[in-house]
């Protein structure tokens, strides 16, 4: 078989467009499928699921087909035979099967895989003869020699240049010499012209290889059929299949199905929507799916999230341009709010015209001249008082245009965001099979509890979530959940749950992954962490019971004591805080020794604009995504205290590190552009102090000023420069000047190392 | 691309109106830097603006003035002056930012004034003189002599590549101590 070579008809770009439709769609039905088969494994298969099962991949089937994807029209077209015969009760569901189903599940997801990187199929091989396979196993079937009238059970399809690895059927070369019985029905393109005529001669070269014993509809009504879309021919022959199919094909018919049937059968009458009929497949597949996809193409269109990215970009822009506007208008606003200058000016006018009409009764003829001089004068800046007074009103409805503009904008930068969300369902599902999977491996037992799927969050958030959750959920089962004899041995119930659960509070949206094991291991988690050299005996023993968790995200840590598949490579739980610290989220963790550990993942509603408080520093303004600051409070002198080299500060009784920005960061300070040295600050006068909080830890950051919060659109450095350690990104202000974003957690922690070299320096002095 | 008017008065001497009718040579831009002139390959140039106000970025070597907003893309300002060790000036009215495109980088890199945009017929070009040391050949890709005028040429995307910068500032150190 050609790896997915495509007719030859469609230009290659439209071929595209329909290869992008069809990932789309058969990715979505592959999880359903899944979704149906995990629950098959735990209950009693209802109709209505197999139903949905056959459906399901009968779609995947067609849109294959249609692409030409012989590879997994195939498999899948074996999968439906087997599935057709599950749905009529001929055979049972059970494990294996379910297995297999799942096997062919994965290859399927990979085939799309493959499609979607522009690379050659593999072969479904041993898959796909498994999958044949499948009906002999079962004893509750009839052994697949006998076949019942009505149901054939060896179909093979053939569409277009599609080879013949169907043509293996196992029971093929037995039948091979005998006179057998087939079933041919073939369809006709719609719009076809001399339908008809084609069709009496495709059964005329038929009908050359042995005997035509039916037609359907009979031959003799093919002219005066109206619509002649397909039509089923019985033949007997001692041609082999491969002839029959060839005859056909020579015949210039692309779409047909050539099925062995018990001899003495009389074609059933064609019914193209009866989905009963393996036979007809093929065919009604077509008719079936066209008006189903209508109705859902007119509700949602699908956009590259790239387009989505440059979009919610371009409205960031506008929200800043937009608050750099409202900050123009304001600098204005006050010389055009005096509303005395304009009265006071308009008295003084008329004051200076009744003292010229007085000196001109005075002086008279003398100082005519220059009087009128000043009148003229006095009337031009009456002139221009009025126009004054004319744009003030303007920009009284400039402010007013503001304001629209600012509500439009805001609700456009809400409409881009909505856009984008997605709820986690989908997502969270797929981690149904990752359990069973796991559980499998290990011979543990557990079940996955979802909540809050409807939880809606950012597309690209969704995609990359989903790896860091992979690996917190198979890290419960691997190191959380006990073997079932010690459950039950310390009371617990057999089956261990792990919940995944999504929930919505203000901006962030919360992931919480739960197991009911065994707990984190303090002292063996310290033991170990002291062992690999990521912390000291001494500084271990002072740690708390949270720090102590907290240390299973450092680098390098791992308690697996051998390296498996599921997780234990050391990089696990490293990677998961880096990779949600990409997407400016944080991770915590909180476990109670033989009750469960609880992971609590925080996520930004989107990724590119967050709520932050902006700080004023001596080297310019700094922001600090609001939820990294816990409070501010007024510290003076005598209430920061110096304890091991590190400066505290007292917080209603609370001692935390206290530093000023060039403590963590080297700004060039004595060097850079001003050149000018900045004054020591005074460490006795009451200051602003801001308690940046992440990962369980806080600090103290001296700031110069409070600017209040803002939403900002976060921009790398990295794109054009490099990574700064400590520091999150920049934004552009409304005004259009640069302020850096703080990253808080790094910060925490350079506040630290610092400090511990300080502390170093003076022992070694 | 806003280019400022030249600082020079133009010349008016023939030849380099000859060579700059000739339509198939190369253009560059040329600027100077402490009473030295350069020029760059005008592909490598994206824009030449005025400096704009600077945000000053932590943990990075004294001549990366900090950052600025390009119409809303951040790009790091680099003070060409300081990367070579030159003396630091405060701005004046001739202060140009040339932003250059890095790779898919853009930097923008402060020089005292931006000369003019002038054709050079590439034979006039010569290779560095063999005076300059290994790591100043790879920024530094030539001379030219324009009227009375020493232009050396640099790559600027070679120059400005923020992996190369410390490598060109050690460079220009070393070269100081030599001479």
């Amino acid at each position: 078989m050609n790896e997915h070579s495509f007719p030859d008809d469609l230009p290659a770009d439209e071929m595209g467009d329909y290869l992008r439709l069809y990932l789309d769609e058969t990715n979505e039905q592959l999880d359903s499928l899944v979704e149906i088969f995990l629950q098959l494994e735990n209950q009693a298969p209802t109709p209505e699921e197999l139903n949905e099962a056959f459906r399901l991949i009968h779609s995947i089937k067609g849109s294959s087909a249609l692409l030409g994807l012989d590879r997994i029209t195939s498999l899948t077209h074996h999968l439906e035979t087997h599935f057709e015969r599950l749905r009529s009760g001929k055979q049972e569901l059970n494990t294996p099967t379910i297995d297999v189903v799942l096997r062919c599940i994965d290859f399927l997801r990979e085939s799309n895989q493959h499609l979607q990187d522009g690379e050659p199929l593999s072969t479904a091989g041993d898959l796909l003869d498994q999958v044949k396979s499948l009906g002999q196993i079962t004893p509750a079937s009839n052994a697949p020699t006998t076949r019942q009238p009505g149901h054939p059970q060896q179909s093979t399809e053939h569409r277009g240049n599609n080879s013949s690895a169907q043509a293996q059927s196992p029971l093929h070369s037995a039948q091979e010499q005998e006179e057998s019985w087939w079933s041919i029905t073939i369809s006709v393109e719609p719009g076809t012209p001399s339908s008809a005529h084609a069709a009496l001669t495709v059964s005329q070269s038929l009908a050359a290889l042995g005997e035509l014993m039916d037609s359907q509809p009979p031959q003799a009504s093919f002219e005066t059929e109206p619509d002649l879309t397909q039509f089923v021919l019985l033949l007997k022959t001692f041609a082999p299949e491969a002839e029959i199919s060839q005859t056909i094909q020579t015949n210039n018919f692309t779409e047909f199905s050539v099925t062995q049937v018990p001899a003495g059968i009389a074609i059933p009458p064609v019914e193209p929507r009866t989905p009963d009929v393996p036979v007809q497949q093929a065919n009604h597949e077509k008719d079936s799916q066209e008006p189903a996809k209508t109705p859902a193409l007119s509700k949602t269109v699908r956009v590259d999230v790239d387009r989505l990215d440059v979009l919610l970009n371009l409205t960031g822009e506008l929200v800043v341009n937009r608050a750099r506007l409202t900050q123009l208008a304001e600098n204005v606003a006050p010389a055009f709010h005096k509303l005395g200058l304009s009265a006071h000016t308009t008295n003084l006018l008329e004051a200076f015209r009744k003292l010229t009409t007085r000196l001109a009764g005075q002086y008279g003829e003398k100082a005519h001249l220059e009087l009128q001089d000043l009148n003229e004068q006095i009337d031009t800046v009456e002139n221009q008082l009025q126009d004054w007074e004319h744009n003030r009103q303007s920009f009284a409805e400039l402010s007013t245009a503001i304001d629209q503009l600012t509500r439009v904008s805001n609700s456009l930068q809400r409409g881009v965001l909505n856009t984008r969300m997605v709820p986690v369902g989908p997502l969270f599902n797929r981690f149904k099979r990752s359990i069973r999977d796991i559980t499998q491996e290990l011979g543990k037992q557990a079940n996955l509890v979802i909540e809050g799927e409807k939880t809606e969050l950012d597309k690209r958030m969704i995609d990359e979530i989903g790896d860091p959750l992979n690996h917190l959920i198979r890290n419960c089962v691997d190191h959380g959940i006990e073997s079932a004899d010690m459950r039950i041995q310390n009371g617990k119930p057999e089956i261990a749950t792990v919940s995944l659960a999504a929930s919505h509070r203000g901006n962030n949206v919360f992931i919480i992954v739960e197991d009911d094991g065994r707990g984190i291991d303090i002292n063996r988690v310290k033991q170990i962490a002291v062992t690999r050299g990521l912390v000291s005996q001494s500084s271990a023993d002072q740690l708390t019971e949270d720090e102590v968790a907290e240390l299973i995200f450092q680098p390098g840590f791992s308690t697996a004591k051998e390296i498996s598949d599921i997780s234990g490579r050391g990089v696990g739980m490293d990677i998961v805080r880096t990779k949600i610290a990409q997407l400016n989220g944080t991770v915590e963790v909180s476990s109670k020794y033989g009750v469960g550990t609880k992971f609590i993942i925080r996520l930004p509603l989107t990724l590119t604009i967050t709520r932050c408080m902006l700080f004023r520093l001596s080297h310019g303004v700094l922001a600090v995504p609001i939820e990294n600051v816990r409070e501010i409070v007024s510290v003076s002198g005598y209430k920061s205290t110096t304890a091991n080299g590190r400066q505290m500060c007292d917080v209603r009784g609370e001692f935390l590190p206290l530093v000023s920005i060039d403590d963590l960061f080297d700004f060039h300070a004595l060097t850079g552009g001003s050149g000018k040295e900045l004054p020591k600050k005074d460490l006795n006068t009451e200051n602003h102090v801001v308690i940046l909080h992440a990962a369980n830890k806080s600090l103290g950051l001296r700031v110069d000023g409070l600017l209040g919060g803002q939403d900002i659109v976060v921009k790398s450095l990295d794109e054009n420069f490099t990574h700064i350690k400590g520091l999150g990104g920049a934004s552009i202000l409304g005004d259009g000047s640069v302020c850096l974003l703080l990253d808080a957690a790094t910060c925490i922690e350079l506040a630290a190392s610092g400090s511990d070299e300080r502390a170093k320096e003076r022992t070694a002095e | 691309m806003s280019i400022t008017p030249p600082t020079q008065p133009q010349n008016p001497h023939p030849t380099i109106h000859g060579s700059q009718s000739n339509s198939t040579s190369p253009q560059f831009v040329g600027f100077r830097l402490a009473n030295q002139n350069y020029i760059f390959r005008i592909e490598s140039i994206q824009e030449i603006v005025m400096p704009s106000r600077i945000a000053k970025i932590p943990e990075v070597p004294a001549y990366v003035d900090g950052v600025s907003n390009l119409r809303g893309m951040i790009i790091p300002i680099v003070n060409l002056r300081s990367l070579f060790n030159l003396k630091r000036r405060p701005d004046d009215d001739e202060t140009r930012t040339i932003v250059v495109n890095v790779g898919s980088r853009t930097i923008g890199c402060t020089v005292d004034s931006v000369l003019r945009v002038m054709r050079v017929p590439a034979e006039t070009l010569q290779p560095a003189p063999d005076s300059v040391n290994g790591t100043g050949r790879r920024f530094i890709e030539g001379f030219t002599r324009v009227e009375d005028d020493l232009f050396i040429l640099l790559d600027a995307s070679q120059l400005l590549e923020p992996a190369n910068l410390e490598q060109v500032h050690q460079a220009s150190i070393q070269f100081e101590k030599n001479t």
